[in-house]
């Protein structure tokens, strides 16, 4: 089955990551937005390992009106495929629960298919470089605009619980729930297109 | 089989909705409480949608000690079954998160037995009105006149986590989580009633 896709405002994800995100308003964001060159994709962190910052989408500026949750990791990957907005990340160490890729080839990430944690990459970074992921509620379009539209899936989403999936192409998407091992990351209000 | 009831003070919801919740002291409820008219059953929304309020059940009125959160949401349906107090909802759209039904057989109510997303209406709705519904934590009875007592069960609940559940009555109601498809909403700490 070939991979598929599901628009951005279909689905929402479930935060399990450790910790309480702090609620803020918007005007409270991070330096030049959670994509801001101070904090995201920088090579020493800027925020404790997990911080986790929740605030609303504006759906009168783009996506859906919401809550969305940001929580900061740190990125390893091979470059194969290289990083990008709207790629799914699972952890990615079999030692620290702070570290997440989005290759589902990576030496050391434990789980693709069913990871009971996820989150989506803002953009491209580097390896080992430490920045903001969405890891919950409604997809904050309104505050990263290369977040809206389509998100990779495995071909086979019902409306319904959805997790991670190692898609066809070489990458970490969307797919349904189909065993007791593997974990929802969210709700999919539809199916995949 | 037919279907039985669980007390109000022996289940728990958890909560997946969108966001946190803001912990509110009961003196900053909303006017009038939850269900006051300025904002709940309302057809312009008062609050963002899926704003979420975290507050102490009041045990001095009803129910027990402990935190309940409430999500504003907008309500759909058809009449069939009437909107009430107590009932279960699950997302009522195929296009937007926030929208939900009583309706096992609302046209687009994606998932009814199972959903991963679901809540409890405070009272009587207008299709397509907004409010608030009592969506994690322990029962607000305390807070809302008419959650106290019996919630609508498949008749087969376990002591142990529960979901929502497609009853034989025209209603939606908890049930035990049976399949790999079905998340649960929340813990029972009893088997339901006779």
């Amino acid at each position: 089955m070939g991979d598929s896709t599901l628009d951005s405002e279909l689905f929402v994800l479930f935060d399990r990551w450790p910790g309480r995100a702090e609620r803020i308003e918007a005007d409270k964001k991070p330096l030049g937005g959670f994509t801001g060159g101070t904090h995201h994709n920088v090579g020493t962190p800027q925020y404790e390992a997990g911080k986790k910052l929740c605030v609303w989408n504006d759906g009168d500026t783009a996506g859906i009106d919401g809550m969305s949750t940001f929580i900061y990791l740190k990125y390893a990957g091979t470059g194969a495929e290289t990083l990008a907005a709207k790629q799914v990340c699972v952890p990615a160490s079999a030692t620290v629960w702070s570290e997440v890729t989005n290759d589902p080839d990576y030496g050391s990430a434990g789980i693709v298919t069913g990871s009971a944690l996820a989150c989506v990459a803002l953009g491209v970074m580097t390896d080992t470089y430490w920045g903001w992921f969405w890891c919950g509620g409604v997809v904050p379009e309104a505050l990263i605009a290369a977040l809206g539209g389509d998100f990779a899936t495995e071909g086979n989403v019902v409306a319904g619980m959805i997790c991670t999936h190692d898609l066809g192409a070489d990458a970490i998407g969307l797919g349904p729930v189909a065993g007791d091992t593997e974990a929802s990351i969210g709700f999919a209000l539809a199916d995949d297109a | 089989m037919a279907d039985k009831t669980i007390d109000s003070e022996l289940i728990t919801l958890t909560d997946r909705w969108p966001g946190v919740a803001r912990l509110v002291s009961a003196g900053e409820l909303p006017t009038g409480g939850m269900t006051g008219s300025t904002h709940h059953n309302v057809e312009t929304a008062i609050y963002g949608p899926g704003e979420k309020l975290c507050v102490w059940n009041d045990v001095g009125v009803a129910g027990l000690a402990g935190q309940a959160t409430f999500i504003y949401l907008q309500y759909a349906g058809t009449d069939a079954p009437t909107c009430a107090v107590k009932q279960i909802c699950v997302p009522g759209s195929a296009t937007v998160w926030y929208q939900v039904t009583n309706d096992p057989d609302y046209t687009t109510a994606p998932i009814v037995t199972g959903s991963a997303l679901a809540c409890v209406a405070l009272s009587a709705m207008t299709d397509t009105y907004w409010g608030w519904f009592w969506c994690g934590g322990i029962c607000p009875e305390g807070l809302v006149t008419g959650l106290g007592g019996n919630f609508a069960t498949e008749s087969n609940v376990a002591a142990g986590m529960i979901c929502a559940h497609d009853l034989t009555a025209d209603a939606i109601g908890l049930g035990p989580v049976a399949a790999d498809t079905e998340a649960s909403i929340g813990f029972a700490l009893a088997a339901d009633a006779a």
